[in-house]
């Protein structure tokens, strides 16, 4: 199955003053269970996108497929619950969507509103609570008691607690500290290796190039670029032109290439530190 | 992108929008009061000419201004109607149990509803053209004399101007939160009134603490930046009258004699 | 004492209601127009410490604890002229942004201090037009983006002329691009004002402006250092949570590989140095 955008448009405030393009025109297709990074700048149209994947937006024209629903402008309000059950998302900075009296009611009321059971909700609730990187005893606290960095994960796992099939996060490592952003990372990147598809938006380039297998690059509401990440960053001019900025190897690469130190263009540290042992120890290389 | 209109002020640059705000409420305000000057046909005529001069200064589409109209045109109608209806006098052309129609009913039915109309028009006027900022500005000119009474006026107008300022904060909050709750399978429309009322919890406790957060992180900016209270303060805005502000000025003089005149004949 | 600008002497402050202190017997001393960067994990007590010194909060007990500010000692009634003294740009861009408009917003510091009206309005236009938002003098809040918002805070706080501004992780919340136009920002004008910034935050390419890092873990200063002395020590970096720069995991990688780059290289130029007469050797 894939996620398909067949000509999507979305107007803001149609027929007002007001009036403005927050979609032009996008279609393009993904595979599922892939790690797809959305990036563009803010306004570029990323946020307006995400909110089409679970119909909390839905296109002025066009048509969506995904998760085996169709939407269309004509989609009904009604039953959409069975799609956000499979395509969630997270917010930036979704600590503030907590509102409990515990951390564990918080994660299970996503379950609860998809018909899980209480004893379930709390099964899967517990177990996420743990995937997370939350240690038991903070499942009966307020989740108002927490640390800023222990809210976001209790934000997410109330999300990732019903293992929608697609879940789309928003800079979901904002703020946090190094360790827990690569904690995050490395969830969202497991998820994705047991048979989801994860779908991030994000500024941090090399996020992209450490875990994306496909990126979506917006600008003015239109998809300007869709590819792997070696061919999105390979361009040094049109990511220039775009203001987009590049994962810090290839940067680096680019130091070294000025110096005389000529490699291949890395994505990534590892491929980096490769290519210039490479280098260095004579070892022939393509 | 999540632009919204607070009240209803939209962007323009006809010379309406360069009134000083004092000048377009003080003129609002005379301009009711004008309206029930009117007394017979010409009166009407007149103030309604004078009204629908003030809607076409504004350089807006007539839509508009029927948005402005549009939610109130039962209520407008159902009042003209029982004007029509209820009252006798003058030629008699259908009467039946306590309902007539003459020609005196139809007239005072066409007064009422180009009265109700007007005051809708020169509101909607004032509101679209002005920023809520310049009304609060306004008001607060208007409230100047309470000083006398010890009235904090300079705390009263940036409380207003605070809270003018959030709205739009606040208003993305909320619909990020409803978006957030939505995503997790949350139904704000569906079920019964409890249900709904239930519903409405994971909305409204985010909310709260947001605005406490808000309110507390502001209170720090504002107590870092000196403000030690509204006393000994200098003002920045402040509102300048200027020569654009003779039109309203004579506008209301104009509309004045033709009303007073107008009721001579 | 005349170069020192801020002073911590054995300062310990506790907030209501808990167990241990946020700020432990704090003493450090901070050189006029230096740049500090304060780094530390969350709840470290770092931003406890901006609030500190211009008055927010005030330290357990005034006798034994000394904050000296310009050559003010805080207390009770010099806490309005260190404030004066100290602009402080917080987190959230939105949750500081008073003022109605960016002029309003600006003005709003003068306004506090009874400047008259005419030269508010010069000061203003002034301090708009250095952080670049001239063209956005009279745009509201709601149509601007988070790094035009802190370029805002920025204004205000260079309208009433402090000496110190101190940059509460002011950037943490932006995109990088808004990130890196602030820095770049704040670095000029601190030239152009002949300002002591101190910067508290997780920020790597932040703190690495700074003159001098000062660590907290838990309340206590554990370290401090020009930057990359501090940021060579890998074990520290990662007990206090901010990552490891690039050079140096790239040279733990490369030393994985058998390549060993010397212990005095530090900066990305270096490093490329370095690399560069490896490869001639070759």
């Amino acid at each position: 199955m894939s996620i398909k955008f067949k000509n999507v448009s979305y107007i803001y405030n149609p027929g007002s003053p007001l009036e403005a393009v927050g979609l032009d025109d996008l279609s393009f297709e993904l595979e599922e269970g892939k790690f797809i990074a959305l990036v563009g700048h803010t306004g570029s149209g990323k946020s307006t996108l995400m909110q089409h994947f679970n119909a909390l937006l839905k296109p002025s024209s066009g048509e969506i497929e995904i998760a085996g629903y169709k939407i269309t402008p004509e989609t009904s309000n009604k039953g959409l619950k069975g799609l956000r059950q499979k395509v969630s998302l997270v917010f930036q900075f979704p600590e503030a969507q907590l509102f409990e009296s515990t951390v564990l009611r918080d994660i299970e009321y996503g379950p609860k509103n998809f018909g899980f059971s209480d004893e379930e909700a709390e099964k899967v609730a517990r177990k996420w609570l743990e995937k997370v990187g939350l240690k038991a005893d903070v499942a009966e606290k307020s989740p108002f008691d927490l640390s800023g960095g222990q809210m976001r994960r209790v934000a997410i796992a109330g999300v990732m607690a019903y293992e929608p099939d697609i879940i789309c996060l928003d800079e979901p490592a904002a703020g946090l500290d190094p360790q827990g952003r690569i904690e995050m990372m490395e969830l969202f990147k497991q998820y994705q290796a047991e048979g989801h598809t994860v779908i991030l938006v994000t500024h941090n380039m090399d996020d992209v190039a450490d875990y994306a297998d496909d990126v979506l690059v917006m600008e003015h509401g239109q998809l300007i670029k869709h590819d792997v990440p070696r061919e999105v960053f390979k361009d040094r001019d049109w990511l220039f032109k775009h203001h987009l900025s590049e994962p810090h190897s290839s940067l680096f690469a680019d130091k070294l290439g000025k110096a005389g130190f000529v490699i291949k263009q890395p994505l990534t540290i590892n491929e980096l530190a490769d290519e210039i042992a490479a280098r260095l120890k004579g070892v022939p290389h393509e | 992108m999540s632009k919204i209109i607070i009240g209803r002020y939209l962007p323009g640059s006809t010379f309406v929008y360069r009134v000083d705000p004092r000048a377009k409420l003080l003129t609002t305000f005379y301009f009711i009061i004008m309206i029930f000057l009117a007394t017979n046909w010409q009166g009407y005529l007149a103030i309604t000419i004078f009204g629908l001069a003030a809607v076409v200064a504004t350089g807006l589409k007539a839509k508009v201004f029927w948005d402005g109209v549009k939610p109130m045109i039962w209520l407008i109608l159902f009042t003209a109607l029982m004007q029509t209806f209820f009252m006798a006098g003058g030629t008699t052309y259908w009467h039946w149990w306590i309902f007539t129609l003459s020609s005196e009913g139809i007239i005072n039915g066409i007064y009422v509803f180009l009265r109700f109309s007007l005051i809708i028009l020169v509101s909607t006027v004032m509101t679209v053209t002005t920023k809520p900022l310049e009304i609060a500005d306004a008001m607060e000119w208007i409230l100047k004399p309470l000083k006398l009474f010890k009235v904090n006026v300079g705390m009263i107008s940036l409380v207003i101007s605070i809270a003018l300022r959030f709205v739009p904060t606040l208003f993305d909050q909320t619909v990020k939160i409803m978006n957030a709750q939505r995503s997790r399978g949350a139904d704000f429309n569906d079920g019964g009134l409890i249900k709904r009322a239930k519903s409405v919890v994971p909305m409204l406790v985010p909310l709260f603490i947001d605005s406490l957060e808000v309110a507390l992180d502001l209170s720090t900016a504002m107590e870092s930046r000196g403000y030690k209270g509204s006393e000994g303060r200098t003002r920045y805005r402040i509102l300048t009258w200027s020569k654009v502000d003779l039109v309203p000025l004579f506008y209301c003089i104009i509309l004045t004699i033709l009303m007073v005149t107008t009721r001579m004949l | 004492m005349s170069d020192k600008i801020i002073n911590f002497d054995h300062v310990t402050f506790s907030y209501p209601d808990t167990e241990s202190p946020a700020v432990k017997d704090l003493s450090f001393s901070i050189e006029k127009g230096s740049w500090t960067a304060l780094i530390g994990h969350n709840g470290s007590g770092k931003s406890t410490v901006s609030k500190l010194i211009n008055g927010l909060l005030a330290p357990d007990d005034l006798e034994k604890s000394t904050i000296t500010v310009d050559g003010v000692k805080l207390a009770a009634d010099t806490v309005w002229d260190i404030r004066e003294k100290v602009g402080i740009v917080f987190q959230n861009p939105d949750n500081q942004f008073v003022g109605a408009t960016v002029s309003d917003d600006v003005a709003f510091g003068l306004e506090n201090r009874a400047v008259p009206r005419e030269e508010m309005v010069k000061i203003v236009a002034q301090a708009v037009a250095d952080v670049g938002m001239a063209d956005y003098a009279g745009a509201e809040p709601s149509s601007l983006s988070g790094g035009q918002k802190q370029r805002v805070a920025i204004a205000g706080i260079l309208a009433v002329k402090p000496k110190v501004m101190i940059l509460d992780e002011s950037t943490s919340m932006l995109d990088p691009e808004g990130k890196q136009q602030i820095l770049d920002l704040v670095r000029r004008v601190k030239e152009e004002n002949d300002l002591t910034v101190i910067s508290i935050t997780h920020d790597l390419d932040e703190a690495a402006l700074a003159d001098q890092v000062l660590v907290m873990d838990d309340g206590v200063l554990i370290d401090q250092g020009i930057p990359r002395e501090i940021f060579a020590k890998v074990d520290l970096m990662e007990k206090i949570g901010l990552d490891i720069p690039f050079v140096y995991r790239l040279k733990q990688l490369l030393s994985g590989k058998g390549i060993q780059i010397p212990e005095t290289v530090t900066s990305e130029e270096e490093l490329v140095k370095s690399l560069c007469q490896l490869n001639l050797k070759m």
